[in-house]
């Protein structure tokens, strides 16, 4: 079914809608959800939350790429989700994993901006140049890492790279980020 | 500001990033079977003057053997299985040189085949033993197949796997070589998207091969005719890991979705 019929199922208020997302996104929701949290029930939870979310913001919100969308509100609340699972301590999973790799990009010296929003705004810009910057196949790399969190061998297997090939991209695209934020005066 | 704070901060920020980049991410290349085209083709040159080198000491030999006079129609049949056997094994040496030198791959969780988790994971030996560990160290080869018959000349067994799964639309074809001659024939089954939807492996030996030890809260032991028990790894949904040893063989299915039992015991039944 057309992303916007979906879409449209949801300005109508019609249940089936969330029945169709299911059938269409759920396995890449899953997916998404258990790159960062790998655990199924979790992961599961998180979809069905996803949906639930959706619900609840469309309308009024009319997203350009349905797909996308949901992708973010699941990474959102996986990720949600795992700081909760790990407020203590850090956990298993792709995402200490993830943290410890990019902060190398962040210096201790933190950022300059006054208040959250305005440097969540920053950081969304900053990252935005930064992507739109690396040739194709380092941004597609780098989105499969750091978005989806995919591991290097999952990234390897899904575009038929060699696993070198995937580490150096990702250590060279580290460093263009870390170069970027610091030219743009994030972290000092 | 913590330093901590600011790359979850980062962490978080990616999930704003426009659009293009999430859906241009989600775009699969053929999975790893260009891979492996591409690396029989690297090494092709290579294979070639192996191929004519066998080729050429077998006339050779053949000639030796029938200007001497003492040479036999039977004695001449005995050097082309030699010949072929040469050239197969060079095949398979320079493949898995090739594999190395373009990815020393450590195949890990994967997947993706992750299948970690589900689904494709992560084999590592480490003093003969499988680890769940994903490691750069671990010492073997990845060969990759475009067809389960190649897959099965190169693990030097049969391997019975369905032709489909469930909603799955390819094929992938592995043969893991450990540097002890160990070896895992592995099949992935994939969607339209490239996602991994299960994985069946088979090994020679007795052992657990699925990567799964205490990954599932669930553990049930059930016996199938044909044979014998089947080790089964789940939740209180269902299943998604299966393994089980046969006439002297280890196998494994792992999939992604939690199955119901009568639904990962069907597929197993499609294993042999």
């Amino acid at each position: 079914m057309e992303d916007q019929l979906i879409i449209d199922m949801y300005f109508a208020r019609d249940e089936q809608a969330i029945a169709c997302t299911r059938d269409k996104y759920g396995r890449l929701l899953r997916s998404i959800a258990y790159g960062i949290l790998k655990s199924h029930e979790d992961s599961e939870e998180c979809e069905n939350d996803t949906y639930l979310k959706t619900w609840n913001v469309i309308p009024p919100t009319r997203p350009a790429a349905l797909q996308a969308f949901l992708a973010k509100i699941t990474r959102n609340l996986s990720l949600d989700r795992y700081d909760q699972m790990h407020a203590a301590k850090r956990g298993a999973g792709e995402v200490p994993i993830m943290i410890e790799e990019l902060e190398e990009c962040i210096a201790d010296q933190g950022a300059t901006a006054t208040d959250d929003e305005t440097e969540d705004e920053e950081l969304k810009r900053i990252l935005n140049k930064f992507l739109e910057s690396l040739p194709q196949d380092a941004r597609k790399i780098f989105m499969r890492r750091y978005f989806f969190g995919d591991s290097v061998n999952e990234i390897a297997e899904r575009f038929g790279f060699g696993k070198s090939k995937v580490k150096m991209s990702l250590s060279r695209s580290r460093d263009s980020l870390s170069v970027l934020l610091k030219k743009e005066g994030y972290n000092g | 500001m913590d330093k901590n704070v600011n790359v979850k901060r980062l962490l978080r920020a990616m999930s704003d990033v426009d659009d293009k980049y999430i859906e241009e991410a989600m775009e699969t290349s053929a999975p790893a079977r260009r891979a492996v085209t591409t690396s029989l083709r690297r090494y092709s040159g290579i294979i070639g003057v192996v191929a004519a080198a066998a080729i050429l000491l077998f006339i050779g030999g053949a000639l030796m053997r029938f200007m001497s006079s003492s040479s036999t129609q039977s004695e001449s049949a005995d050097y082309e299985p030699a010949a072929h056997n040469m050239e197969v094994h060079s095949y398979s040496d320079n493949a898995v040189a090739g594999e190395e030198q373009s990815d020393s791959y450590a195949y890990a969780q994967g997947g993706s085949a992750d299948p970690q988790g589900t689904t494709a994971a992560v084999a590592e030996i480490e003093e003969g033993e499988l680890s769940l560990r994903d490691s750069d160290t671990c010492d073997y080869m990845r060969l990759v197949f475009d067809s389960l018959d190649d897959l099965e000349d190169s693990a030097q067994f049969d391997f019975g796997v369905p032709e489909e799964v469930d909603g799955s639309t390819t094929c992938n074809y592995f043969n893991y070589v450990y540097d002890n001659g160990f070896n895992i024939a592995e099949v992935q089954y994939l969607d339209d998207d490239g996602n991994l939807i299960c994985v069946i492996r088979k090994a020679q030996g007795e052992r657990n091969i699925s990567d799964c030890d205490d990954c599932f809260s669930v553990e049930r032991r059930v016996d199938v005719d044909d044979i014998g028990t089947v080790n089964l790894s789940g939740n209180n949904r269902g299943y998604a890991v299966a393994y089980w040893i046969h006439g002297g063989y280890s196998y494994s299915v792992t999939t992604v979705e939690i199955l119901s039992e009568d639904a990962m015991l069907e597929l197993v039944s499609q294993v042999s």
